[in-house]
């Protein structure tokens, strides 16, 4: 699986992303995210920093995580009624928003039934 | 070449404004928003602080909501697109209730021209760590480019404000957001429910501070009336007008009842007119003024509305438009109990100088009695109008509604220069010298006063004009009587001869 940049189309500055570990392209991947965040503000990197950390040290490669900068494409921003950055949404396995700079990672492992 | 031109004039105009002081160092050249609300434009001196922060605060259920909208209704239809930003309604229900008023959004949606963004808060949602509002800036930022929206509503900015769960963080992301709404040059309205909770003051101090405008709604009953009122708190860099203002919601959007500066706008006494009698005319020196106001006092059956009528009738046949406003009787009663003295205001009625507006006092609050008679005088534009009787406001709720009611009625037709004719029923013989008529005396230019006296056993009508402003007159009694062919007044011969 991988961590992609969402740009609303528009060509984004692309962020280092975590090398996906592989596994069967044709299968859905066990956890879907959506990190949005506000171009390079600190709060933002710091919970991208964060996720990608949890991702690698418990998803075993089995997630899917897009980024989206709200200030790239604010649309995805109004159908998710997203006011805060940074903030995960987690469509599975269970619907689930966290705001903030996911500083405390035992709610992101519980938001994703880790815990 | 001349495009050239063009572009490096508008180059430098732009650089000009970009070196301009900020406005608020010159008062008196504050840019204002008008809102286009009737009354409000009034109030605020021209409109909201254009490319600066409004706050609309009260209850809930004070029409905080309303005020603002209608503000981005009108921007929208005069052509400037806008952004409503609603943390608490729904899109749905904020369409619902434009409807209601008339204003079709999802029209000016699809026109580009409204951008409406419901902003649920998710509930179920958790924090973990810093966060900030970028998302919502780059949201109004993105859509007022993508529409050219420059005006803009946060719709319960409180229910934001709560995910913050600290007060110091809340005050830092308010602090940011002011300051860039006005880097953004937005327009804005914030509205912002005010809770008893002491706890959270807090909030609104802060608010109160950042906005350079601050409004507050206020929904009262008293007397099992209910009454809306706004107030400007404050207004930096502009003069408003700091009453509490009486209004109402109608079916067209908000009406906002400012009592101008009431002694410094009213024009000088019009012209001459009849008062329909000869004799009156002779004591009053020549007759009423045009837009004065005139106040008939007597007890019941003393023929304050013969006089009105006569007034009336006359008015109507040199070519003036009269509105009479009863409250007490039909308009068919009226006309037919003014035929046995002989005066007959079907003519008027049939060539189109005369219209009745009768209703019960009780039917209504004050607000909307006098938003009907202004509606009432903005379709006929009457020369004169006439109200049967004053007396009878009381009924509409309290005396002081009844007050605010007159006031407003006299104000609007000074300003309009309109004949304001009233009449007053007093309770006894006794109250005949006591020019209160609820207390608006001040405002009255001239008092007429009917009363009953007994004259060699006979009851007779006594008239005496106890007040003028600008004519001459006597106090004089006079013998008032109705005659089978109308008024007949005359001066009462007295010992010491005064006549």
């Amino acid at each position: 699986m991988e961590i992609s940049e969402k740009t609303g189309g528009r060509q984004g500055k692309k962020r280092p992303a975590l090398e996906s570990l592989g596994g069967d392209p044709r299968k859905q991947p066990q956890y879907q995210m959506r990190l949005f965040v506000a171009g390079n503000e600190p709060n933002s990197a710091i919970a991208q920093n964060n996720i990608e950390e949890i991702c690698s040290a418990h998803l075993k490669g089995n997630f899917q995580l897009d980024v989206i900068d709200v200030f790239e494409d604010f649309t995805a921003a109004i159908q998710e009624s997203i006011l805060v950055t940074p903030a995960l949404v987690i469509d599975k396995p269970k619907q689930m928003t966290i705001f903030g700079n996911l500083q405390d990672k035992a709610k992101v492992l519980a938001a994703l039934e880790l815990l | 070449m001349v495009a050239e031109n063009k572009k490096a004039s508008k180059g430098s105009e732009q650089k000009a404004a970009t070196t301009k002081k900020p406005a608020k160092t010159n008062p008196a050249q504050i840019a204002k928003a008008r809102t286009g609300i009737s009354g409000l434009d009034e109030v605020l001196h021209g409109g909201f602080a254009e490319k600066r922060t409004t706050l609309i605060k009260g209850a809930a259920g004070t029409g905080k909501t309303v005020l603002g909208q209608e503000f981005l209704y009108r921007s929208a239809i005069g052509g400037k697109p806008v952004i409503l930003v609603s943390f608490e309604e729904t899109a749905e229900a904020i369409r619902q209730n434009a409807l209601a008023m008339g204003w079709d959004i999802p029209a000016l949606e699809k026109a580009g021209k409204f951008f409406l963004w419901e902003a649920k808060i998710d509930r179920t949602a958790v924090s973990s760590g810093d966060f900030s509002i970028d998302s919502l800036l780059a949201v109004i930022k993105g859509k007022a480019q993508q529409i050219g929206a420059e005006r803009l509503m946060i719709d319960a900015i409180d229910v934001l404000m709560r995910i913050f769960e600290d007060p110091v963080k809340e005050r830092n992301e308010l602090y940011r957001l002011h300051d860039w709404l006005i880097e953004q040059q937005l327009t804005t309205i914030l509205t912002a429910k005010i809770t008893t909770e002491s706890d959270e003051t807090y909030r609104y101090e802060f608010l109160d501070y950042m906005a350079d405008c601050v409004l507050l709604l206020d929904l009262r009953v008293t007397h099992q009336v209910a009454t809306r009122r706004l107030r400007v708190i404050k207004y930096r860099g502009s003069g408003f007008c700091s009453n509490e203002y009486p209004y109402i919601i109608t079916g067209g959007g908000n009406v906002i009842m400012p009592i101008t500066t009431m002694q410094l706008m009213h024009r000088a006494p019009g012209e001459k007119i009849t008062s329909g009698n000869a004799e009156l005319d002779k004591e009053l020196g020549g007759g009423f003024h045009q837009a004065s106001s005139i106040l008939i006092s007597g007890p019941t059956g003393s023929g304050k509305t013969t006089l009105a009528v006569t007034f009336t009738e006359k008015a109507c046949s040199h070519r003036g438009k009269v509105l009479y406003v009863s409250f007490e009787e039909s308009q068919e009663s009226i006309v037919a109990a003014m035929l046995s003295p002989g005066i007959d205001m079907r003519p008027a009625m049939e060539q189109g100088g005369l219209q009745f507006h009768t209703i019960m006092p009780e039917a209504l609050v004050p607000e909307e009695h006098l938003y009907r008679i202004l509606q009432k005088i903005e379709e006929f534009r009457p020369n004169h109008i006439v109200v049967d009787a004053i007396s009878a406001c009381q009924r509409m709720g309290t005396e002081q509604a009844a007050f605010d009611f007159l006031v407003r009625l006299i104000d609007t037709c000074k300003q309009r220069s309109i004949t304001c004719l009233m009449t007053n029923q007093l309770d006894s013989n006794e109250q005949q010298l006591n020019i209160s008529g609820i207390g608006i005396s001040s405002v009255i230019d001239t008092l007429i006063t009917l009363r009953f006296v007994e004259v060699d056993g006979k009851i007779h009508r006594d008239l005496v004009v106890l007040k003028s402003r600008g004519t001459h007159h006597s106090n004089q009694h006079h013998l008032y009587l109705i005659t089978d062919s109308g008024i007949d007044i005359r001066p009462v011969e007295t010992k010491t001869g005064a006549s």
